[in-house]
């Protein structure tokens, strides 16, 4: 009998343990047999998905990649009922490792996709792994215009989407190449000054040398673009990706959690449904916020949101911040340096963001963190609702 | 008799430049703390959501965040998340969130477990204009209650912005908006701790 329950226990913890990110060394990347999911398209214009989706199909095939076939996915797609493209959930997850011996799943959104002069593209793509927890494990984000790079007399001006496109997924191939010839994903180096958060608080709350599993919940959206919370989650999750720390979970994991639990976030996360995505999704932190402003049409582009990070042990916020940028911040001479996708902004505001928490959070030699970061009061205690 | 007529205009003059002298020391007062309260004693703040006045529809929500972090910042004070906060209010039904009533703050603060509410208002957020001038402005008012007496014990104001003597002269619309909201809420977070 005792036999028997040490073997269920240690079943169940090796279920735990046995995360798909550790299976799937990067090394052995080029082995991975992958399913492309099909294209969401968050951009609220009409864009040629499937074509999108077979030339980035036919990219990946070419460089020697094990794609799961078409058909195969179609028919697994409707034995499971998935509906949900923007994201992978556990069940899922599981299901594709064992029924169809998928390693991950990439995921790709379009969150802009302007065909005027000059056109405009920007594009997310993440690789899950699939298994009993769906940790990302490589993401990318591209957001192009045609007059990024308008060179001398405008020589360099592309006014053709057609040929923004290729150079997006160009980008994000050539990412998911490196990385699956053995990178890491981590980035590394400083981030652009004018984009850092205007406010944070922060506590120290990550150890040097220890890994961090972090689910990102749904974002408030109080901008009057449609969809700008999920660009906005995406963009912070690729950053996590790639500061090397943390171990994300997929946010479809996460939509599936709240989706059970039923949750009606009107003014973001309690303690209380933290707690419970915490212990249901084994996460070390999770990361919340509010989109204030989102433009990419039109004008200036302009991205304004906060970030909130509770932490599991402590039930408290461990780090805050508020950011607001314009694409021309900074921008004096020659509209040198001057963004013009909300896409690119997005991107450079959240890389500032985490590569800030990542560095402020850490808990420095001979720092005790519980003395440094803890409120002071009856936060400290076990509350009982 | 010449001597003395001098002597009382002389004397008029004196004390009315003394009186106007009086008046320019005169400072509006946008800051009350009740004397009586130990602000040390408060470790963990709510804020409640910022009525607002002004037309821009998100202006309360903007603000209550940014001053929600900086007030963070800070490091002497917990606040509540925001996500808690609505499940305070909806767990003891405040009516109105926006400007609730003494016995609904101490159940509150009994509910959430926090020290003091912040209630607020933001009574200007946005562009001004005067003649072919424009510039942006914020003002806001604050209040702190004491959730064991349901007591008022700090309410303040901080205005920033506006139309000034170069934006008349050069234009230009004055000062972006965020970073006058970054400047006021420091401000007011500055006036709570000095």
């Amino acid at each position: 009998m005792a036999l028997v329950i040490a073997c269920v226990i240690c079943g169940t913890a090796c279920s735990t343990l046995t995360r798909p990110a550790i299976e799937a060394a990067p090394g052995g990347g080029n082995k991975l047999r992958f399913a492309v999911l099909p294209m969401v398209n968050m951009s609220g214009q009409r864009a040629p998905l499937k074509e999108m989706r077979q030339s980035l199909m036919r990219g990946l095939v070419a460089e020697g990649r094990v794609i799961f076939d078409d058909e195969d996915m179609e028919r697994f797609m409707v034995r499971h009922r998935m509906r949900y493209m923007g994201g992978i959930d556990i069940v899922t997850a599981q299901a594709l490792r064992k029924e169809a011996g998928v390693d991950a799943v990439l995921i790709t959104t379009l969150e802009q996709y302007a065909d005027t002069r000059p056109p405009a593209i920007a594009l997310t793509a993440r690789l899950v792994a699939t298994g009993d927890m769906p940790i990302i494990l490589w993401m990318e984000t591209v957001g192009m215009s045609g007059e990024d790079v308008p060179g001398l007399l405008g020589l360099g001006l592309i006014n053709d989407i057609a040929r923004l496109q290729v150079k997006a997924f160009a980008r994000l191939t050539g990412s998911l190449a490196k990385f699956l010839a053995g990178g890491t994903g981590a980035e590394s180096g400083r981030s652009d000054r004018r984009f850092k958060p205007k406010t944070f608080y922060s506590s120290s709350f990550i150890r040097p040398g220890r890994k961090y599993t972090i689910a990102v919940a749904p974002f408030l959206n109080r901008s009057e673009r449609n969809d700008a919370d999920d660009f906005l989650a995406l963009h912070v999750i690729s950053q996590l990706t790639k500061v090397g720390i943390f171990e994300v979970i997929d946010p479809g994991a996460v939509r599936e959690k709240l989706l059970f639990f039923r949750f009606v976030m009107q003014e973001g996360l309690s303690i209380r449904q933290a707690d419970l995505i915490h212990n249901s999704l084994q996460a070390d932190f999770i990361l919340t916020g509010k989109v204030m402003e989102y433009q990419d049409v039109g004008g200036t582009p302009q991205v304004e949101f906060n970030v909130l990070v509770f932490e599991r042990k402590n039930k408290k916020i461990v780090w805050t911040s508020w950011s607001a940028n314009k694409g021309d911040d900074g921008v004096f001479f020659f509209d040198r340096g001057w963004i013009r996708t909300a896409a690119a902004i997005a991107s450079k505001m959240t890389q500032a963001v985490v590569r800030d928490m990542a560095a402020r959070g850490a808990i420095q030699d001979g720092q005790l963190p519980e003395e440094k970061s803890s409120p002071r009061g009856p936060w400290q205690l076990d509350r009982v609702d | 008799m010449k001597v003395r007529k001098r002597m009382h205009i002389l004397k008029r003059f004196i004390l009315s430049l003394v009186v106007i002298l009086l008046t320019a020391c005169a400072s509006t007062k946008d800051l009350y703390k009740d004397p009586k309260m130990d602000f040390g004693s408060i470790y963990t703040v709510a804020i409640m959501p910022f009525s607002n006045l002004s037309k821009e529809q998100v202006a309360a929500d903007r603000v209550r965040d940014v001053f929600m972090t900086t007030l963070l910042a800070q490091g002497d004070v917990y606040v509540l998340p925001q996500g808690e906060v609505a499940r305070g209010i909806a767990m003891v039904g405040i009516m109105n969130p926006l400007a609730p009533s003494k016995d609904e703050m101490i159940k509150f603060g009994g509910v959430v477990k926090v020290d003091a509410v912040i209630t607020g208002v933001i009574r200007e957020y946005g562009e001004v204009r005067s003649g072919s001038a424009s510039a942006n402005v914020i003002s806001l008012s604050l209040q702190m209650t004491e959730v064991q007496t349901g007591k008022v014990v700090l309410s303040l104001s901080s205005t920033h912005g506006g139309i000034g003597f170069t934006d008349r002269l050069f234009g230009g619309g004055g000062e972006p908006m965020n970073v006058i909201t970054e400047k006021t809420v420091k401000d007011a977070v500055n006036k709570i701790f000095k």
